[in-house]
């Protein structure tokens, strides 16, 4: 078996195992862009992104929980 | 409490046409905020540009070049066209993945110059939300086309997948920020009020 040599920005980035890592940047991507819309005191905004994102990533591994629940029980 | 109000400069916008700022911040994201004016404007617009450029980028380096599949081409590069006989369209879509190549290839009109200019984009609807990155997404579907023309495949699974998302959010988010920059220009006194009379009540509470 023959594996391909990584080439940044070219070839996917070998994180197979840990793809689930990927929300992390995404959901403060998110957060950052959102706050500095909205907020006037920007300050204020590394620590209201980080909450947000907080917020985010614990709703989404909330669900998680509950459809894994509902797929076991079910 | 801090005087907002001897800070003049802190959120002044200056007079600018919306369609202006709507257009800047399309061709280099955060720079609508930049062209408001202002240090609160210019510091909004290099955060939300650096991390809108940065999550585009993240796409790209996660899933590979080949996330930007690009509207009427296919997956070796080469153009999709409709197919034309004698002058007349069967409305069959033809490319250079089948083989043999069709005899009327070479002298079919694109797709994306033709009829089948909408159901190229139904066929790729992320490149819709990555397009809205700007011109960064336009050297990125180049590279793209010439990456697949070397024979370099997309990735498969998850990782194409998250590339792809990364890329198109980015796009969106930067949509999201040329509506909201175009609106400051369009209502700089409201903008403006807001900012110094009332700084950050509601901003410090809900997240």
């Amino acid at each position: 078996m023959t594996v391909a040599a990584y080439t940044p920005f070219v070839t996917p980035l070998p994180i197979w195992d840990w793809w689930l890592l990927t929300l992390v940047p995404l959901c403060l991507g998110v957060a950052i862009v959102y706050k500095a819309m909205k907020t006037d005191d920007l300050s204020k905004l590394p620590k209201q992104a980080l909450l947000i994102s907080f917020w985010i990533i614990g709703g989404m591994g909330a669900a998680a929980f509950v459809l894994a629940l509902i797929v076991r029980i079910l | 409490m801090p005087d907002y109000a001897s800070e003049p400069n802190r959120s002044s916008t200056r007079n600018v046409p919306p369609a202006l700022v709507a257009v800047c911040g399309w061709l280099l994201p955060g720079a609508g905020y930049l062209l408001l004016g202002g240090r609160d404007n210019r510091v909004r617009g290099i955060i939300v540009g650096v991390t809108i450029l940065t999550l585009f980028l993240l796409g790209i380096l996660i899933g590979g070049i080949r996330v930007i599949d690009v509207p009427g081409y296919d997956r070796l590069g080469g153009q999709v066209r409709i197919e034309e006989i004698n002058g007349r369209s069967t409305g069959r879509r033809i490319d250079t993945t089948v083989t043999p190549l069709s005899p009327a290839y070479e002298t079919s009109p694109p797709a994306l110059t033709g009829r089948g200019f909408f159901a190229e984009l139904a066929n790729k609807p992320w490149y819709v939300g990555q397009i809205l990155t700007g011109p960064v997404c336009l050297i990125g579907s180049s590279t793209s086309l010439s990456v697949a023309r070397q024979g370099i495949p997309p990735a498969h699974a998850r990782l194409n997948e998250i590339g792809t998302l990364y890329a198109a959010v980015a796009g969106m988010l930067n949509l999201l920020t040329i509506i909201d920059a175009a609106h400051r220009a369009a209502h700089p006194r409201e903008d403006e009020s807001t900012s110094a009379t009332a700084p950050s009540p509601a901003a410090g509470g809900a997240a």
